[in-house]
């Protein structure tokens, strides 16, 4: 994760004074590594945010055959926002700049940095679903058990009439 | 002298019942707005009628239409020649039956040149429209959408669903607008959504009741021509809305 940091920082060091806030996000709305440089800004607001706009953009671009989302960008009277998916979609990228910012510059420096940011998320190995699992044959060889040796059953009754 | 007034406070109608009661003649002088009656009782009755040029029943069914204009009565006068013979109960049945059948006309005319005004309205949109289909590089489609995500308008080319489209595109202009307004970050102007074949921008026309969408072809659009139209057209849009 240090090293997801560190291209963030080169990032932000990249955009200077218009940077407010970014964050990598995963599709659960939980950012990974980011944040804000505006007291007032929530960037984990924004991250969860935008993760439902993310879906519901790929939604409506699926509906209206439009094909893949590549990006989003929001422009209002104060900032920026540009959020856009980082690799297979399992993760988005959200940069929030103010509208001082020059927008060329900015998605230049999103698309250079879009493959380091997206080779510096730790790739952890995905547990196996619950499908994967009961699909698995069982590999295990079943020994038969070993006789048990008999014993005569014991009597309470009769044993305390003796 | 005989009582004065104004037409506000008292109805022709109610005027004439209250003469007729009375066996003296009289002479009542109405004004409106640049016209002046002359009506004359006897007897109990309407006699006489007379405005400008024209005399008799059409002069009482005119007054009868006036909801302003001072009057004055002059009672005992010297009566003019009878020009109306009608019972004055008649007189007052048959102008209110004029009053009401001019009054559906009226509301008629007015649901015509509203329905005449409504196309005229959407003619104009379809004109913008059209005219920013050649404007823009790559130009797929464009529709003036409610916030309802109904169409009022819409062009397009090629086999797009405009309804479909409005109604999805608006899903999205709202979820972006409300996360805005939640995150601080503004007051929302656009949104640009860019997909593997096609941008697609939203922009509100002011008042946020309504919104411009373009959808332009990835391979052919300028994102900054599309960013600029889109500013420009619903300037034009805005200005075509009734007020």
């Amino acid at each position: 994760m240090i090293k997801l940091e560190q291209v963030i920082s080169q990032f932000k060091l990249e955009l200077g004074a218009d940077f407010v806030s970014t964050d990598v996000v995963g599709m659960d709305g939980m950012s990974i590594a980011g944040g804000s440089a505006d007291p007032s800004f929530s960037a984990s607001d924004a991250a969860a945010r935008f993760a439902e706009i993310m879906k519901l953009a790929v939604k409506v671009s699926t509906k209206i055959s439009s094909g893949k989302v590549d990006d989003n960008l929001v422009t209002t009277n104060k900032n920026y926002i540009i959020s856009r998916f980082l690799g297979d979609g399992s993760y988005y990228w959200v940069v929030v700049v103010t509208n001082n910012a020059t927008l060329g510059t900015l998605r230049m420096l999103m698309n250079e940095y879009a493959p380091q940011i997206l080779n510096s998320i730790p790739q952890v190995t995905a547990a196996p679903t619950v499908q994967q699992v009961l699909d698995k044959p069982i590999d295990v060889k079943i020994e038969p058990e070993p006789a048990k040796p008999t014993k005569s059953r014991m009597d309470f009754w009769a044993d305390q009439k003796k | 002298m005989g009582i004065n007034g104004n037409l506000k406070d008292i109805t022709f109608a109610d005027l004439v019942q209250i003469h007729c009661m009375d066996p003296r003649s009289a002479k009542m002088s109405i004004d409106h707005k640049d016209k002046r009656a002359a009506v004359f009782f006897g007897n109990g009755q309407v006699v006489h009628a007379e405005m400008g040029d024209q005399q008799g029943e059409e002069v009482i069914f005119e007054v009868l239409s006036w909801n302003e204009g001072n009057f004055e009565v002059d009672n005992d006068i010297e009566l003019p020649a009878r020009t109306i013979n009608r019972m004055w109960s008649g007189l007052l049945l048959e102008g209110a039956m004029r009053l009401d059948l001019a009054e559906k006309q009226r509301k008629l005319e007015a649901q015509s040149n509203g329905i005449q005004e409504e196309n005229s309205m959407t003619q104009k949109f379809d004109e913008i429209l059209n005219s920013l289909s050649g404007e823009v590089s790559g130009y797929l489609s464009s529709a003036l959408v409610g916030i309802d995500g109904i169409n009022v308008a819409s062009h397009t080319l090629g086999d797009l669903d405009p309804e479909n489209v409005s109604a999805q595109i608006t899903t999205l202009f709202r979820l972006v607008d409300t996360s805005v307004e939640k995150l601080g970050a503004g007051v929302l102007e656009d949104n640009l959504l860019t997909t593997e074949k096609s941008y697609i921008l939203m922009r509100f026309l002011p008042g946020k009741e309504y919104f411009l969408a373009i959808g332009a072809s990835r391979k052919e659009g300028n994102l900054g021509n599309l960013r600029l139209m889109s500013k420009m057209y619903t300037d034009q849009l805005s200005k075509a809305m009734p007020h």
